[in-house]
């Protein structure tokens, strides 16, 4: 009696740890190719690296450079830079540039290949009930970023300039999260302001449940600026120089198709993001990035981006040029942008 | 009767498996066969610490968290020690929620956090909230435990000199169960402390745990394990000041 029992157990702890060890949440399935890469992803509902990854997958770009690419997701900014340093994958996109430099400085060996998006992207939005109508309204209040060094922290930091040049008190960053918890923070009056960008939390600006603070209009000076970054390990760089040159091609084909093929590219993502969100949602991505958005090069602004790091105490002091261009690899993307 | 005296040897023996241990971190690191991108070495940490403590970097952090952990173990043990009386008091009441106390021991309370965030927002009450929630259960538990665990005779004892029943749970009672209440009040502090520094860190709210959060997502290791020291010296600390206190009691 109590062996069968012993052995029931022992069946039950097994058939639970296999399948524990057989599933991993935050990675996909690969795809048939030739070479393996693990592609670190902050958010798959991320227009900016949701959109163009599950594009090249499912029209084959991917495939047709012989690669087999697996998502691997985070919570976006330094944690993507953290699971590339620590092997989940071998290419990051949609990254901050400043995570990247700032892990360099720390002896870490990364390379940015290319701009992922070019422009300052980030909406910060608030209830619809709040009396806040406006980024002056924020002053002193709590407002929601992704992490230190993120896109969304230096988009704070430039309404906080603002806030200081008109004598008003500054926001109180709160390190909160991605857009979801950001959402969900907002709701339940942790925070007063939090952020998005398009098209994410959009089907909630459209029912009237949240109102947006800032527009594409609001940062003028990041126009030409590389917020977010593709970038790799530099080791991996070095011995799979093919593979990468490969990947930014695909990566090149799919935002191109993405632009001429609207539709297509929804219902891509869509379905291989298993995102919820209505088409005519998502499709507002389109008013808000272009291919000049969209481009790999040039990578613009990395200086204003190192200032910003400086100023936000995420670098102790500016880098020279030569520090800087000893961080950038960009003849990969110069290669994939011709032949793509 | 004296704090007791540790043995020359006894000492010995527990410094040297510290300094072995960290020793072999130090040369691990050193030689690169652990990444020092993700481990600082003990002599970096160590001296980090001092300097951060020195210069209020870490300090003010380290007075957040010890104000939330002292704020929480005050409200866990008022809360446990009156809840797990009530338990012992009415034999019905402790039969039929002991087991949910027990229940809810066991679970894995720390995924709780955000709703002291949704009910406290972002703030260092949210934080205590939390760690007095884990914290309640062990008190209340070994409350009880120590109670029901007074010698039958005891009770003999405050029967024959017909005390009131407040004058036997100051005079018999509570000095009978003292060992077990300090051992549940030891267990709720180990909880505090687990609870604060992971809501600080899990939230980025408050102090040695946000400290350690901002350093980590700025890959400054340095940083992080001079944060991670002054936990452990801060835990060191209380768990001492408790086991002085539970000496104390058991004379």
């Amino acid at each position: 009696m109590l062996r069968s029992r012993l052995v029931t157990g022992l069946c039950c702890a097994a058939l639970v740890l296999g399948a524990a060890a057989c599933g991993n949440p935050t990675a996909s399935k690969p795809v048939v190719g030739t070479s393996p890469l693990n592609l670190i992803v902050p958010d798959s509902g991320n227009f900016t690296s949701g959109l163009p990854v599950y594009v090249a997958l499912a029209q084959g770009f991917f495939k047709k450079e012989h690669l087999s690419v697996t998502v691997v997701n985070t919570t976006g900014g330094a944690t993507n830079v953290a699971a590339v340093l620590a092997g989940k994958g071998a290419l990051g996109v949609d990254t901050g540039p400043v995570s990247v430099v700032a892990a360099n400085l720390h002896g870490a060996d990364l390379k940015i290949l290319g701009a992922d998006t070019t422009g300052m992207d980030i909406l910060f939005f608030t209830k619809a009930g709040s009396p806040i109508t406006s980024i002056y309204g924020l002053s002193g209040k709590k407002v929601g970023f992704s992490s230190p060094g993120s896109s969304s922290n230096v988009a704070l930091n430039v309404i906080n300039s603002d806030l200081k040049a008109k004598g008003m008190k500054p926001a109180v960053g709160e390190a909160i999260g991605g857009p979801p918890m950001e959402y969900t923070a907002v709701e339940t009056n942790q925070i007063s302001a939090g952020f998005t960008a398009a098209p994410n939390l959009f089907s909630y600006v459209r029912d009237g449940s949240i109102r947006l603070l800032t527009s594409l209009s609001s940062y003028p000076a990041y126009k030409n600026v590389a917020v977010r970054v593709i970038f790799g390990s530099g080791s991996y760089i070095k011995s799979h120089g093919a593979q990468v040159r490969e990947f930014l091609t695909a990566w090149h084909e799919a935002w191109a198709f993405a632009f001429a093929n609207h539709a297509k590219a929804l219902a891509d993502w869509r379905n291989g993001a298993k995102l919820s969100e209505p088409v005519s949602v998502l499709a507002t991505g389109f008013s808000y990035y272009t291919p000049a958005t969209q481009r790999l090069l040039p990578i613009d602004g990395l200086q204003q981006d190192i200032s910003d790091a400086v100023s936000l105490g995420v670098l102790k002091a500016p880098l020279t040029a030569s520090q800087l261009a000893s961080d950038v690899e960009s003849g990969y993307a110069a290669s994939a942008s011709s032949s793509g | 009767m004296t704090w007791p005296r540790r043995s020359g040897t006894w000492l010995a023996t527990r410094a040297a498996v510290v300094v072995v241990f960290l020793a072999a971190v130090q040369a691990g690191v050193q030689t690169r066969l652990i990444n020092p991108l993700f481990v600082a070495t003990p002599t970096t940490a160590i001296a980090g610490a001092a300097r951060g403590l020195a210069n209020g970097t870490l300090g003010g952090p380290m007075l957040t968290t010890l104000y939330e952990v002292a704020v929480s173990l005050v409200l866990s043990s008022v809360a446990g020690l009156a809840v797990g009386y009530l338990l012992w008091r009415f034999t019905d009441l402790g039969r039929a929620y002991e087991p949910w106390v027990a229940g809810l021991f066991a679970a894995p309370l720390i995924l709780l956090y955000p709703i002291p965030l949704v009910i406290f927002g972002r703030t260092t009450t949210a934080v205590i909230a939390q760690a007095t929630v884990m914290a309640v259960l062990p008190v209340i538990l070994y409350t009880r435990q120590g109670l029901a665990g007074i010698d039958p005779p005891l009770l003999k004892v405050a029967a024959v000199y017909r005390l009131r029943h407040w004058q036997a749970l100051r005079h018999v009672f509570l000095p009978a169960a003292a060992p077990t209440l300090v051992t549940g009040l030891r267990l709720g502090l180990i909880y505090i402390l687990v609870g604060v520094v992971s809501v600080e860190y899990l939230a980025s709210i408050g102090g040695l745990g946000k400290t350690i959060n901002f350093a980590y997502l700025q890959f400054n290791m340095a940083e992080v394990y001079s944060a991670v020291t002054c936990v452990f010296i801060l835990a060191a600390v209380l768990l001492a000041i408790v086991g002085r206190l539970q000496w104390m009691v058991r004379r």
